[in-house]
């Protein structure tokens, strides 16, 4: 079955490749352009949130935080040291995952809704050091001038990130680098160790995981993902301030992970881009867009519990969640 | 002595749920603890595995102290648990289960020679080892769950109540596993509610009441002893 199935897939795989390759072609005009890096933004959140979420079944209203906290590091670090972004982005991940370890040491111990809730409040308290630590933040005016990543040469390519389609192109990379990474992580015995402890803690401790270490893992490598999507962002907008980064943001990103479909790859990328470009759709409905917004959210929850790839997994493999063996 | 508890105490908060237990059992026996709800049974399985920090109190396994040990280190060492009430992961097929009960045993060789012993012990689930475990009945999920935990290539096995809610012919087949079991050379710890079960494929016993041992012995003489008959057996 799997077999027959193969050629099909890779089709497929070539197809939305070439879509992917060829969007900047086909929606020249800026503001297109500006929805789909911003969906490969929230895609990279997404999936990150998901491996915690999804994987490893802790719910974490924070990952905003960490967003905000990887557009910060690398934006200061760039403008008070004069870094380049291609530095500044590798530091505001390391940076932020050295805080995401830390920050899941402390409120991992604690489970369901008041992790929720704890995190939830980890974010808050990000978004009041931002408005207020003023000589390093700037407070709520923000930071502005954000430079773009410095040109470089690589192989005797000449290389410039300037233009929308560039940044696209380069989120496109930084997506597909995620995405191999989060793969191989969860096709991995420590994967497996994840899946084990959210499906049952208890369990997995009897048969020797270290839960801890693995929800800690999850943790960090989540957090550290979204730090280096914040770094992105700041270079891509050229402007930060902590409105962007509140816990509506958290739950936004929360929003996704749940909508396109929780512990798969292609859930949370979905999830992203449609909750990215339905908002942007819905203009056309003037005051409404919100209401609207928020109805189509509450039908599709409904309608579809396992999210939109749960949804389309369930219709292409009629045997439901059980795996096919080849 | 393979295992030796001495002295064990422990509480969950300020009620003390295991007050001054004492055992030991010798290499490939079968030793089981009966008592009660609430008498403590579990919290001296969950002290043994690591999940409960006792107060007070020694336990040492082949030869090494381990009541402070953490749980993994604790199966590295080769004693592993079957928890109570046929815990399986639902989501995840038959072998998968078995697999990761393998998750401490890194080489692939290892794990097959396991797998193919967990299937000679039980035919069935290696009928169904495609199934998603959540689909087996109650008795098939229980033998899951003790095949899962011999994957961990245990010393000590311990079995949490894995009589709980089966049909009596299950139960039986269940007491002939654990009779295999030992024959192969684990030794077992046995905690049951289902005295009757327990006596009588269990070498020693202790009998639990409100976290104190009250009675110990041969186990073919505690089916004999008046009180354990009038309070366990119902006869």
């Amino acid at each position: 079955m799997t077999v027959k199935r193969k050629p099909y897939i890779l089709l497929c795989i070539i197809a939305v490749l070439a879509a992917l390759l060829g969007i900047p072609r086909l929606f020249s005009m800026d503001y297109y352009l500006h929805i789909f890096v911003m969906s490969e933004i929230y895609a990279v959140l997404a999936l990150s949130l998901s491996l915690l979420v999804g994987f490893t079944g802790q719910v974490s209203m924070g990952h905003a935080a960490f967003y905000g906290m990887g557009a910060y590091a690398s934006a200061i670090l760039s403008l008070r040291l004069g870094l380049s972004f291609w530095v500044t982005f590798w530091m505001a991940g390391l940076l932020v995952g050295t805080v995401a370890y830390l920050i899941g040491r402390l409120v991992l111990r604690l489970r369901g809704h008041v992790l929720a809730i704890t995190t939830a409040f980890f974010c808050v308290l990000v978004t009041v050091v931002m408005n207020n630590w003023i000589p390093v933040t700037n407070g709520p005016m923000g930071i502005t001038g954000v430079p773009s990543p410095s040109p470089f040469s690589l192989f005797g390519v000449h290389a410039v990130i300037e233009t929308r389609a560039q940044y696209y192109y380069l989120g496109l990379l930084f997506v597909a680098c995620v995405v191999y990474f989060l793969w191989r992580i969860e096709s991995s015995r420590i994967g497996d160790a994840m899946i084990a402890v959210r499906e049952n803690e208890e369990l997995a401790k009897s048969i020797g995981i270290d839960t801890m270490k693995s929800k800690v893992l999850a943790f960090t490598i989540s957090g550290a993902l979204a730090g280096l999507a914040g770094a992105f962002y700041a270079h891509y907008i050229h402007f930060i301030s902590p409105v962007t980064f509140t816990i509506n943001e958290s739950i936004n990103i929360l929003v996704m992970v749940i909508f396109g479909g929780m512990s798969t790859l292609f859930g949370p990328i979905l999830g992203a881009v449609c909750l990215t470009i339905l908002p942007e759709f819905l203009r056309m409905a003037g005051e409404l867009r919100l209401v609207i917004y928020g109805i189509a959210l509450i039908v599709f929850i409904i309608w579809m519990p396992m999210g939109i790839w749960g949804t389309i997994q369930r219709i292409l493999l009629p045997k439901g969640p059980e795996k096919t063996q080849g | 002595m393979f295992l030796k508890v001495d002295n064990l105490t422990a509480h969950y908060g300020r009620v003390k749920a295991l007050d001054n237990v004492s055992m030991e059992a010798p290499k490939g026996s079968i030793v089981s603890l009966i008592g009660a709800n609430g008498a403590g049974k579990s919290s001296f399985m969950m002290c043994l595995s690591g999940v409960l920090r006792p107060t007070s109190g020694t336990i040492e396994f082949d030869g090494q102290r381990i009541e402070s040990a953490w749980p993994e280190q604790i199966v590295s060492l080769g004693l592993s648990q079957c928890p109570e009430g046929r815990r399986v992961w639902p989501k995840m097929t038959v072998l998968e289960n078995l697999e990761m009960g393998a998750f401490s045993v890194r080489e692939p060789r290892v794990v097959g020679e396991r797998l193919e012993r967990a299937f000679s012990l039980f035919p069935i689930l290696k009928e169904r080892q495609w199934q998603l475990a959540g689909s087996l009945s109650g008795g098939e999920q229980q033998m899951l769950a003790i095949a899962r935990a011999l994957m961990a290539g245990p010393k000590l096995l311990m079995l949490d109540e894995p009589s709980l809610g089966l049909a009596p012919i299950i139960v039986e087949k269940v007491m002939e596993v654990i009779k295999d079991i030992r024959a192969a050379g684990t030794t077992v710890i046995l905690v049951e509610q289902n005295a009757f079960m327990a006596l009588s494929i269990a070498d020693h016993a202790y009998v639990l009441e409100t976290g104190k041992v009250v009675l110990s012995g041969k186990a073919s003489e505690l089916l004999q002893n008046d009180d354990v008959r009038k309070s366990y057996l119902g006869i």
